[in-house]
């Protein structure tokens, strides 16, 4: 996996100043790790923007080049949290981890799905589980995402984790009997000629209420 | 319709609806979201007519996931009553919902297919809403 550059420079700490970096096309990021003490840096977000849009995204290994005030030091480091604007789409703030070439991680893969329309032609309807597995390797050995074929899946298949290749060098954590995709038949619409009472529906398509997190309580199904 | 099981208080006060939602704000579970992009108290009532919308509309196929849920009551006073003789009895539930939260979840149906049903749920929300898609890019969605 090659390494990508990033021009990083110490900042300001505090709410004010992160603001003013960002107005001016920065973003405040962090780096730490290795038992060193964290740096607060602000890396040009355009840049950033550019790492995260890579074939390896989120599992980049940066070549960081942190100007100080009167030296550059040169790390690697891997992006360990972007948090992002909710509203406006835009990275926040990053975090960032410094990594030793050497030495083992652990680190989330995204899988991609493919063949999903050749699929759909079943006639059954795709259920994701898992978007992405937790995998322990060399940074070098870190694959940008991993491929799953679902072109030939049918009403009642699934794919498990422990059913992916990965190569050798690469050892999976995610639970090998997580399933990642499966395929179950679709529910029917009942579509009625009368309007039916207020809260009377009939067969529709599959509708779960997702437990509130404000509530903290389990609250059932909306059906 | 919507509403908590059990309440340990039947009547509550009215808050208010300050800042961004923080948790709730990312797709959880399905391909396609309905985005706030105000704040507003969402009644059982329209999250219903949405989901009906939704449904209806994608017909087969597709998994929905409705992410709010109305777990406040709200109180009103009968018509033609005096002011006074307390506060008026719960009327209704409403979820209160803040710029950013996701308010339905969606998968199982192509991008067009999503997007129109999600407009036709938007129309019964009494909230300025987006259409947001998972997207490779981390844990950002696409706009």
């Amino acid at each position: 996996m090659e390494q990508v550059a990033l021009r990083a420079r110490t900042r300001d700490v505090g709410k004010g100043a992160a603001r003013r970096l960002r107005r001016e096309g920065f973003i405040p990021a962090v780096v730490y790790g290795q038992d060193k003490e964290s740096i607060p840096l602000q890396v040009d977000a355009a840049e950033f923007a550019r790492i995260l849009r890579s074939g390896a995204g989120r599992n980049s290994i940066i070549r960081l080049e942190i100007e100080g005030e009167d030296k550059t030091e040169s790390k690697t480091a891997m992006i360990k949290e972007v948090q992002w604007d909710v509203l406006k789409g835009g990275v926040l703030h990053a975090d960032l981890y410094l990594i030793s070439m050497k030495d083992k991680l652990e680190t989330s893969v995204p899988i991609h799905i493919v063949g999903e329309e050749e699929a759909r032609k079943s006639g059954g309807v795709l259920q994701y589980w898992l978007r992405q597995v937790e995998i322990k390797c060399l940074p070098t050995r870190i694959p940008d995402f991993i491929e799953v074929d679902v072109s030939n899946f049918k009403v009642g298949d699934q794919l498990e984790v422990g059913s992916l290749d990965l190569g050798e060098g690469i050892e999976v954590l995610t639970d090998p009997k997580e399933v990642i995709v499966s395929m179950v038949a679709p529910k029917v619409v009942e579509e009625r000629a009368v309007e039916p009472a207020e809260g009377a529906e009939g067969q529709e398509a599959e509708t779960e209420t997702a437990a509130p997190e404000a509530a903290g309580e389990d609250t059932g199904t909306a059906e | 319709m919507l509403m908590p099981k059990r309440v340990k208080f039947r009547k509550q006060q009215r808050g208010r609806m300050k800042g961004k939602a923080t948790r709730g704000a990312e797709l959880q579970y399905g391909e396609f979201g309905l985005r706030a992009t105000e704040p507003a108290w969402v009644t059982d009532r329209q999250i219903e007519a949405a989901r009906v919308a939704l449904t209806r509309y994608i017909k087969r196929g597709g998994k929905v996931w409705i992410k709010i849920f109305p777990d406040k009551p709200v109180t009103a006073r009968p018509a033609e009553t005096r002011m006074g003789k307390g506060k008026g009895a719960p009327e209704y539930w409403v979820a209160v919902v803040k710029p950013g939260r996701i308010l339905f979840e969606l998968s199982g149906v192509s991008e067009a297919t999503a997007r129109e049903a999600m407009r036709l749920a938007s129309q019964k929300l009494p909230l300025k809403t987006r259409f947001v898609k998972r997207e490779e890019l981390d844990g950002g969605e696409a706009q």
